[in-house]
Parts: C-alpha cells; structure tokens; sequence
C-alpha cells in the first residue's frame, strides 16, 4: 500500500511536469522571442551546465536558504509559542508586531549590506527577518486559538509550563508551523533572488541576472529550473516532515 | 474503616467569582456537599450553573475560592487525589492511545519501565490493547471516553471527577458507558463525582444526587438514591418513580422544592 501509494504521487508529479512544459512549449511558440526560449533548449542548457556551473551556485543559494529558514523557525516557533500562550504578553508585543510586520524588510538590504557587509551574514538576516515574521505570527494565532480544554487537562495532571509546552502547545501548532514554513519558503525564495542580484558573484540570483545581461537566455531558463528544482526539493521535504511529525492529522 | 463510611471529600461554604473588565460574575454560592469514600455522586443542573466552575476547584485547577474544600483533609491543590475527565474527554489529538494513557505518569517522572508495565496492564482491563497506536480521530465516542477513563485509573486516583462523562454518545452506548462506569466502581472502589444533564443517568448511577440552582450555583436539594448500581433498575417502577420526582425537582424549583 505504501508503494501503490509512492508510485501514484510520482505519477501526479511526472503528469504537473508534462503539463507545464507542454504549456511551456505552446507559449514559446506562440510568442516568438529570443526571451522565451522553447523548453527542450532550456533542458539541454540545463543538463549541459549543471555540474560545471551551475551546482556551485545552487550549493551557495541552499546554504542561504537553508540557513535563514532554520534561524527563522528557531526564533520564531518559541516567541511565537509564548505570545500565544501567555495574553499579558500578547497585550504588550501586538502592537509592536502588527506596526514592524507590514513595513517591506527588504528596504533595509542598503542598511545591512553597510552593516553586515557583503557576504553571507546580510542576506541570511534579511531571509531570516521576513521569514520568522511568518512564523512567529502564524505560531502565535495557532497557540492563541488552542482549544482551552487540551491545556486544562493536562494541567489538571500537575503539569510544568515546561510541559504544557512539550505536550500541548508545541505538538497543537505544529500543522500550522509547517504551513507558515511553506509559505515562508516561497518567500524566501523571492527575497533570495533579490538579495542575490546586488553585490555578489554567488548564488542562482546571480547567475539568472548575469545570463540575462549577456543574453544568454538558454542559460538564464536553465538558471530558473534549477530554482525551481530547489524550491519542489525544498518543498517535498517538509512534506515528508508534516508526514512523519503530524500523522495525527490525517492519520 | 469498620463499616463506618469515612468521609472523603469537604466542601463547606464554596463560593468563587469570576471578574469580568472589573465586574464581579458569581459563579457558585454557598456550595455545601460531602463524599463518603466509595462513594459514586450525580450533579445535576441547569447549563451555567457553575459545575464545572465546580471541578475545577476540586482539581486544583482554580484556587480562587473561598470557603473550605478538604479532599481526605487536604486542600485540591496539595493532593493529587483527584483525577479530572473533562466533557470531550480531554485526550490529545496528537498524541496515541499509549501516549495518551502514559502522559500522567510521565509528568509525575515515575521511571519508565514502571509506566510500560503500567499503562499495559490498564490498557489491558479497559480492553484498549488493541488501539493504543491508533490516535483518538480514529476511535469511536464509547472508545474515546474508555481512553479517558484509562487514562486517569493509570495514576490510580481517590477522587474520579467526571464532567459529563457520556453527553455525546448515542443512547445505546451510552448505556453501555454507564455499565461501563459502574463495574469499575465496583471493581476499584473509586470515589467518583460526576456531571450530568440527564435525570436517568443520574437515577442510575448516582447514590446521592445534588441538585445544583442556577447562576450562581447552590446545591439546592440532596437526593439519596438508594436504586443506585443496580444493573436491573431501569426501566423499573421505583427507577421511574426516583426519575420523575427528580425531574419534578428540576422543573419545579421555584414552586418549594427547596
């Protein structure tokens, strides 16, 4: 049953990819330009610079990724948790979350490219800095909304807040730190190729940007199915984590 | 104890308040009851009436109150006497049956190895052996509710509280739960205090049924019930008669019952 059920989700994998390059083809058909090159040309690119060119981009722009969403999940779950928990918190923090959350981090790249330099550190704190947004206030509204009657019977067993935490807060609101990491993914993929077009010469940002200003649209397609092969990647593995650590749901 | 039925559970001149934006809301007045050890005890009464208000005193949930509540001649929060079965039970959606069950006595940091053995005999004499890896989206109401009731037997409590143990089961299993409930009285000589809506379930099971005012909540009237935990009672003359002299009670307050 487990295999029936991994060869179907493959099958309905292959079939979204067909589908997309057949639309894919049509459109390069239909418009005709130098810009849009047909999918077969942008697959051959593709295989013919993975290894040379473009793996060491791809490792850069994970390592980014990767990185900024772990320190986001790491800030943002626990504040998130407690906020949620505790109202005299919440009375205290909302404000401050609802007057900093709307304002575009991504206007503060000048300041921390001054600040943090160049490299890594100013791109991660900026990823980081949307994405634990995301997940702060998402984990926050999922502890907020908790069903008074799980933490009532559980305390009703003498339980520590540290307990509470472990076994009520955190496993109710995991369903819903996945799906804020979800859509923090996204993000994070839209804010890593910005950060990734100024003052580096790293990273698949980078890459779609140089091919595109040489013209070399072959390459700059085959720049865009790399990221997006990292985003499915990214995206089937925290299918899996939602699998294995949130069984209860759809058991 | 020398046939001398002992008194378990105190409960003297109760009253709680909640606060509401510097409004004082009172939620029970006056609350006078007592427990004999081994005893099994209805409460019945209109919604809002405070019973759960109630409960979570007794479980030491909610320690602003005033007047006195002796569990065995302790105060709630100082026993842990008294275990809690709140009205949907309580279980943890993610949690298994088995993690269910083993949770108390995980928090009560008893090793290990004792909580295997334990949580494996309990589930084995409720019948649940068999679903302790199901989690409780996958068990029917009846199942749920045994979890439940397994769950608190497991820290081998004095006091079973239960709030409205079977008010969402179908009547048939419902009957069974209180078959159910009554054996395990028998079998463990559990004090066990529970709520309920229904005037029948209190006639069955209870040996004393308070019956509770509305807002704020009082104990307006003691039944003693001697029909009690006998399994051939219902559908009997006197059961019926006991039924609808409740059920006059209820009704009729306001015409002298008290």
């Amino acid at each position: 049953m487990r295999l029936s059920y991994l060869s179907g989700k493959v099958m309905h994998i292959l079939t979204a990819v067909v589908i997309l390059l057949a639309f894919w083809q049509v459109l390069a058909l239909i418009l005709h330009t130098p810009a849009l090159p047909p999918p077969g040309q942008s697959l051959i690119s593709f295989f013919q610079i993975f290894r040379s060119n473009l793996l060491v981009h791809l490792e850069v722009s994970f390592y980014r990724i990767a990185v900024s969403l772990i320190i986001a999940t790491v800030l943002g779950v626990p504040l998130g948790l407690f906020i949620g928990k505790n109202k005299k918190a919440d009375d205290f923090l909302a404000p401050l979350i609802y007057l900093t959350y709307p304002i575009p981090k991504v206007v503060f790249l000048p300041l921390f490219l001054i600040l943090m330099g160049i490299g890594n550190v100013s791109k991660i704190v900026l990823i980081s800095l949307i994405v634990f947004y995301q997940i702060m206030v998402t984990t926050r509204d999922a502890a907020r909304n908790l069903q008074r009657e799980y933490v009532l019977s559980v305390q009703s067993l003498r339980a520590t807040q540290l307990e509470l935490y472990r076994h009520v807060y955190f496993p109710a609101c995991l369903p819903a730190i996945l799906t804020s990491l979800r859509l923090g993914l996204g993000t994070a993929m839209a804010v890593l190729f910005l950060v990734e077009t100024y003052a580096t010469r790293e990273g698949i940002g980078f890459f779609i940007m140089d091919s595109w200003s040489s013209l070399a649209y072959d390459k700059m397609f085959a720049g865009i199915i790399a990221m997006g092969l990292m985003g499915f990647l990214l995206y089937l593995l925290l299918d899996v984590c939602e699998k294995i650590l949130c069984a209860w749901v759809n058991p | 104890m020398g046939g001398a039925k002992m008194t378990y559970l105190t409960i003297e001149s109760l009253s709680v308040n909640y606060r509401h934006d510097n409004q004082i809301a009172p939620a029970l007045k006056d609350v006078r009851l007592q427990l004999s050890r081994g005893s099994i005890a209805a409460i019945i009464g209109p919604s809002g009436c405070g019973k759960s208000t109630l409960f979570s005193v007794l479980a030491g949930l909610n320690r602003q109150y005033e007047g006195q509540v002796l569990l065995d001649g302790k105060e709630p929060q100082d026993t842990e006497g008294a275990a809690l079965i709140l009205q949907e039970y309580g279980l943890l959606p993610w949690k298994t049956v088995w993690d269910n069950v083993r949770l108390g006595l995980q928090i009560k940091k008893i090793p290990p190895a004792e909580i295997t053995r334990r949580v494996e005999e309990m589930l084995g004499q409720l019948g649940l052996l068999s679903l302790r890896k199901r989690f409780p989206v996958q068990l029917s109401g009846g199942q749920r509710q045994r979890v439940a009731i397994a769950r608190s037997l497991v820290l081998e409590p004095e006091l079973l509280l239960m709030d409205e143990p079977f008010s969402s089961l179908d009547a048939l299993t419902r009957e069974e739960m209180q078959d159910f409930l009554l054996q395990i009285w028998q079998e463990t000589g559990l004090t066990i205090l529970f709520i309920t809506h229904n005037i029948e379930e209190a006639v069955f099971l209870g040996q004393r049924i308070f019956v509770l005012s509305e807002c704020p909540g009082t104990v307006v009237r003691e039944l003693v019930n001697p029909l009690a935990g006998d399994y051939s009672a219902r559908g009997k003359m006197e059961f019926l008669a006991m039924a609808n002299d409740l059920r006059a009670c209820l009704r009729g307050r306001a015409k002298g019952c008290v």
